[in-house]
Formats: C-alpha cells, sequence, structure tokens
C-alpha cells in the first residue's frame, strides 16, 4: 500500500432488494487516521454501508478494498475490523475481563500481555476497577465505554461505530462525543461513524457523508457542508432554514437573485447557470440579525414577529414578511429579544456572504 | 362498591376450592398408591393395615425390576444427551439460519410432537424391525431421541429468541469462528434452558411407555414396560413401590428444571 493510497476504498457498490434501491452506485475512499460520519435519515443507506463494510451482508455490485485487500466477500471474521453497537453489544455473562479479553484469546495473545492491555485499554476509557464487574451492574455510558474499549484492544485499523451513543441521554452523549473524537485523536485511528444527529456529525467528523436515498448526496468537512451545502436537501438536514427560490441576478444594482416578492437578493458566488433558470438559496437563522431604526445591511426585510420560542442560549423569532412567507431568526437570547410582543413590526437583515445559492447539480 | 368486591372475593375462593376439588378428583387414586406401597407384603389394601419396606425389598430383590429400572436409567439418559445435542444445534439452525426450506424443515423437526404416539410407534416399529433394531436399547434410545428432539427444539428456541444476535455478530468481527461463537457465547447464555431441555428429554423418556412397550420387547424393557406387562397378569402389590418411585423420580426432575427457571429469573432481575 502506497503512502497515498487509502485506507479504505468503496467503489460503486449497489444494493438492492428486489426494485428497492438501498444502496445506489456509492463510492467513497477514507484515509488513514480519518474520521468519516455517515449521516442521514432512517433509510437513507447508511447503515446498509456499514453493514456492507463490516461483513454482514454483501453487496449486489461493486468492491470493498480494506489496506488494498478485496474485502468485499470476505467473512466478517476476518476482516479484522472493530465494531461499537448502539446497545452495546457486549457478552452478557461475562465480566469486563473477560469480555475485553475475548478478541485477545482469539488472536493467543499470551495471558500477562492480556492483562496489560485491559488495563491499559480501561485507562484509555477512564474506567479503571471495573473489570470483574458484569455489564448490567454498569449503567448506560460505562457499558458503552466497554464496547469501545473492546472494539479498541485487539487495534483494528478501522473501527465502526453504529449510533453508538443512541441509547444514552443528551447531556451524556454530549461528553462521550468529545470523549470519542479524543481518542480518535490519540490513537490516529480510522472511524467510520453512523448517526442520524447531525449536530454529533458536527462535533465530531473531519468529513461528513450526508446520505439519501441510497447514495452520498454531499461529502465535506463540518464547517464547508455547514456552511456551504451545495443542495437543498442538504441544508435542510442541517436545521431549520430559510430556503426559498430566485432567478440570477447580474444587473448594475449588483449581483444577487431577484425574488418575486423580496426583490433582489444579494449574494457572493452566483453559480454560472443559463439565463432564467431558477436556484434555491437560503440564509441560516443564526446569520439574521435584527435591525435597530437606522442600521443597514446588504439585504433587508420586514415583518411580523409571529412567534418566540426560547430555548436556552438561542431564542428563535418566526417572522412573517408578507404574502405567505416566514422566516427563522436565531437570536441570543437577551433582554432585547425577550422584551419582543407577538404581532410586533422588526426589521432584519444579513450580509451578502450570508446568502447561499445552491448550484442546481446537486441532486 | 364494596359488596361488589367483597362478592368478587367470595366468587374467586369459591372457584378456588372448586379447582382444589377437581384437582383432588383427578390425583387421588394416583396418590392412594403411594401409601399402599408402604403397606404389608399381601394384597394391595387401602387403608395399608401396617407401614413396612417389604414392596421395595421384593422390588429391589427382583432382577427384573431392577434390571428395567437400570434399562430406563440408561435409556432415558442416553436420549436425554443425543437429543439435546441434536436438538439445540436444530434450533441455533432454525432461529438464526437464513436457509431455502427452512420453515419445511422446522415443520418435519416438530411433526413427532403433532403425531400420535401410537402411530410415530408403529412407523419406527416396521422400520426398526427391517433394520433388526427392535429389542434393542440402541433402537429405543432412537426412537425416544426422535419423540423427544422436539421438546428441545422448542425450549432452547425460546431461550435463543431473548439473546441479541448483535452480540453474535460482535464476536463474529472480533474474530471469533462460528464454533467458537456458538460454544462460548451462545452456550453460556442458554445454559439454563439447555439443561432444562435436557431433564425435560430425560424425563419423556422414562416415563414413555407406548413407544417403548412397541420397541423395546423383553430384553430391553424399560421400567413403564416391565409395570405394564406385569398388570395384564396380575396386580402384584410390589407395582405400587414401582408407580411410587417413578413418580417420585419424576416430580425430583421437575421439581429441579423449577429450580432452574427460577435461578434464570433471578439472574434476569
Amino acid at each position: 500500500m502506497s503512502k497515498s493510497e487509502p485506507l479504505l476504498k468503496i467503489e460503486n457498490l449497489t444494493k438492492t432488494y428486489g426494485s428497492l434501491r438501498a444502496l445506489d452506485d456509492v463510492s467513497l475512499d477514507i484515509a488513514k487516521g480519518e474520521f468519516v460520519t455517515l449521516l442521514g435519515p432512517s433509510g437513507s443507506g447508511k447503515t446498509t454501508l456499514l453493514n456492507i463494510i463490516a461483513g454482514g451482508m454483501e453487496p449486489t455490485s461493486g468492491t470493498v478494498h480494506l489496506a488494498g485487500k478485496d474485502i468485499t466477500r470476505m467473512p466478517a471474521r476476518h476482516r479484522g475490523i472493530g465494531m461499537v453497537f448502539q446497545n452495546f453489544a457486549l457478552m452478557p455473562h461475562l465480566t469486563v475481563f473477560d469480555n475485553l479479553a475475548f478478541p485477545l484469546q482469539i488472536r493467543k495473545v499470551p495471558r500477562a500481555e492480556i492483562r496489560d492491555r485491559v488495563e491499559e485499554v480501561l485507562e484509555l476509557v477512564r474506567l479503571p476497577q471495573v473489570q470483574d464487574r458484569k455489564p448490567k451492574q454498569m449503567s448506560g455510558g460505562q457499558q458503552q465505554r466497554i464496547a469501545i474499549a473492546r472494539a479498541l484492544i485487539y487495534r483494528p485499523p478501522l473501527i465502526l461505530m453504529d449510533e453508538p451513543l443512541g441509547a444514552l441521554d443528551k447531556k451524556l452523549r454530549q461528553q462521550m462525543q468529545l470523549e470519542i473524537k479524543r481518542i480518535h485523536d490519540g490513537l490516529n485511528l480510522s472511524m467510520i461513524y453512523v448517526t442520524h444527529d447531525q449536530e454529533e456529525a458536527l462535533v465530531m467528523s473531519d468529513r461528513i457523508c450526508l446520505m439519501g436515498s441510497g447514495r452520498i448526496r454531499e461529502a465535506a468537512s463540518p464547517a464547508r457542508i455547514y456552511s456551504a451545502p451545495r443542495s437543498e436537501f442538504c441544508a435542510d438536514f442541517f436545521g431549520a432554514t430559510n430556503i426559498f427560490k430566485g432567478n440570477p441576478d447580474r444587473s448594475a444594482a449588483g449581483t444577487g437573485l431577484s425574488h418575486p416578492h423580496f426583490g433582489l437578493i444579494r449574494a457572493d458566488n452566483l453559480p454560472e447557470v443559463p439565463a432564467g433558470t431558477e436556484l434555491g438559496w437560503m440564509v441560516r437563522p443564526e446569520r439574521l440579525r435584527l435591525l435597530s431604526r437606522d442600521e443597514t445591511a446588504d439585504n433587508m426585510l420586514a415583518g411580523r414577529v409571529s412567534d418566540i420560542i426560547l430555548s436556552g442560549p438561542i431564542t428563535q423569532l418566526i417572522v412573517d414578511v408578507g404574502d405567505g412567507h416566514q422566516f427563522n431568526i436565531a437570536c441570543l437570547t437577551s433582554e432585547e429579544v425577550a422584551s419582543l410582543r407577538e404581532h410586533e413590526e422588526i426589521r432584519f437583515g444579513w450580509s451578502r456572504h450570508a446568502t447561499i445559492v445552491f448550484d442546481g447539480s446537486a441532486p | 362498591m364494596e359488596s361488589d368486591l367483597n362478592s368478587w372475593r367470595w366468587g374467586h375462593r369459591l372457584f378456588l376450592v372448586l379447582i382444589g376439588i377437581i384437582y383432588l378428583f383427578l390425583a387421588l387414586p394416583s396418590l392412594l398408591v403411594i401409601p399402599m406401597s408402604f403397606g404389608g407384603s399381601g394384597a394391595l389394601s387401602f387403608p395399608p393395615t401396617s407401614f413396612s419396606l417389604d414392596l421395595y425389598r421384593q422390588f429391589f430383590n427382583s432382577p427384573v425390576w431392577t434390571g428395567s429400572l437400570l434399562v430406563s436409567i440408561r435409556v432415558a439418559a442416553a436420549t436425554a444427551v443425543i437429543a439435546t445435542v441434536i436438538g439445540s444445534l436444530a434450533a441455533y439452525g432454525l432461529v438464526r439460519g437464513r436457509f431455502p426450506g427452512q420453515r419445511l424443515a422446522g415443520f418435519i423437526l416438530l411433526s413427532p410432537i403433532m403425531l400420535p404416539a401410537i402411530v410415530v410407534g408403529l412407523g419406527i416399529y416396521f422400520y426398526f424391525s427391517h433394520l433388526r433394531l427392535t429389542g434393542t436399547a440402541l433402537g429405543l434410545i432412537m426412537a425416544h431421541s426422535v419423540l423427544t428432539v422436539p421438546y428441545v427444539i422448542v425450549t432452547v428456541s425460546s431461550g435463543l429468541k431473548q439473546l441479541d444476535a448483535r452480540v453474535e455478530l460482535a464476536a463474529e468481527m472480533m474474530g471469533a469462528s462460528p464454533l467458537r461463537i456458538f460454544t462460548r457465547v451462545v452456550m453460556p447464555q442458554i445454559r439454563q434452558s439447555l439443561i432444562g431441555a435436557a431433564l425435560f428429554a430425560f424425563l419423556i423418556s422414562f416415563d414413555e411407555v407406548i413407544i417403548a412397550w412397541l420397541i423395546s420387547g423383553n430384553n430391553a424393557a424399560t421400567l413403564p414396560v416391565v409395570m405394564y406387562s406385569s398388570l395384564k397378569v396380575e396386580v402384584a402389590p410390589v407395582i405400587a413401590a414401582a408407580a411410587t418411585m417413578l413418580s417420585a423420580a419424576s416430580i425430583l426432575i421437575c421439581a429441579i428444571a423449577g429450580l432452574v427457571q427460577r435461578k434464570r429469573a433471578m439472574d434476569e432481575l
């Protein structure tokens, strides 16, 4: 394997069940040390893709190479890949020590070394002194740490994680996200992480593959996929957004999109498309700001507050701008925002850089 | 309201009493044998006029009775081992596997339960006559294994269905072979089901009289077969002792099976 060659190379994978295409011509390279998230709604194909990599199912067509070797039809037990499951899948009849020793016994590691490695990996997941406990005697978060330790202990080149934090409550989930990230960074591991939680994907990944209807719709770094999604599907998946249509307009007044109700919406980076093509555009709720009486912005609109939703540090305003259009504005919670009343008239605006135009080529 | 509840309570109590009476009516004849077995060695009588262990002495001094008891124990033990091995492997394949004809295979494996014992017995009898297996303990063990495998499959399958298949997938991903997964991951988790199934198979074989009577002949007659034969000739009082011991063994095995199940329930808490 040369240095530039990816650790995992997925080429043209397709999986069909009768007429249903669970996976539709998916190709993806994963570099050594990379943390890749497969993100998508249920039925998007992310679990099917993970199962094919794991060896739990065979694709209808296409290949999977691990470290240059074709593993497409290799039994799971010969692949040497690690896996962490949502429900932990620890062996209930064995103690933590025996659970962790299990993969090492298969590899005929000497007893003394097994003991050392169990201790070492328990340090790593910050759970020393639980060796003699059975899984049922531990909390969900602790069990998941043991499940992660079990995947780490035989040092696989690649670890798959199937919604590993799905069974935990929110606070613990946030804590474990950082823990997994820390372990990943410390060991220079390659990880494929499946989740349907966009926040989790943003926090943890080097790269996010957004999947939908059996295909990878977009693959990019969290910053890029969040701030410059190329499709409405992708923009929509990352949370409440203000998505509209418009026609490209390169008049003297400035480049942007003309909208029948809002007029010209200024935007950077208009894609080259034939005149008259309708394009989608959006602006993230947190990029909108309330304008005081004489403040200006590249784009400005006025409307009436129809709803005020306080959800902690962020307060959401739903604003009717007329003609049936609504904007969702995310403000930091403050006295100023708290003093707003429903039906109150407000002005808001955003910078031209914040207007995201979908290039029309992405599905 | 309260009177409703009261009358419901009384109705419930009456119901329990009724059940008790029916139960006693059904069980009493069998239970009468027990005190009778401790009576004298003369004729069977109830209530017994004296207490003695004469009938038990007679039983253990007769090579016919003791021989049949040993045959019964040997056949039942061998049946339990064979049926548990075959039945649990079949259950694993039926619960976890995916292969064409799976439902049909399950149906065929369970069919000995659905057919009347006399039909199964006759079929095996004609077949074994050709193979010269009638009148041998081996033949009886094989026949009883066919009869008990379905019970093992049902018991072990219900245990397997409680297991999380992802634990086995996890073991496979760690590099475990199918044999290691079965012996180290699956079997320890269904230990109680396996013990229960083996006890059940032992008990069915130990009590079974129809197939045993057809297959075993005189050379390999089991305890129930000897009891049955001796009843046809004359009612020897010693049969009360045999019946009591047979019942005691059955109840003991049921009690063990019950304890094993209870331990499993406790473990799950």
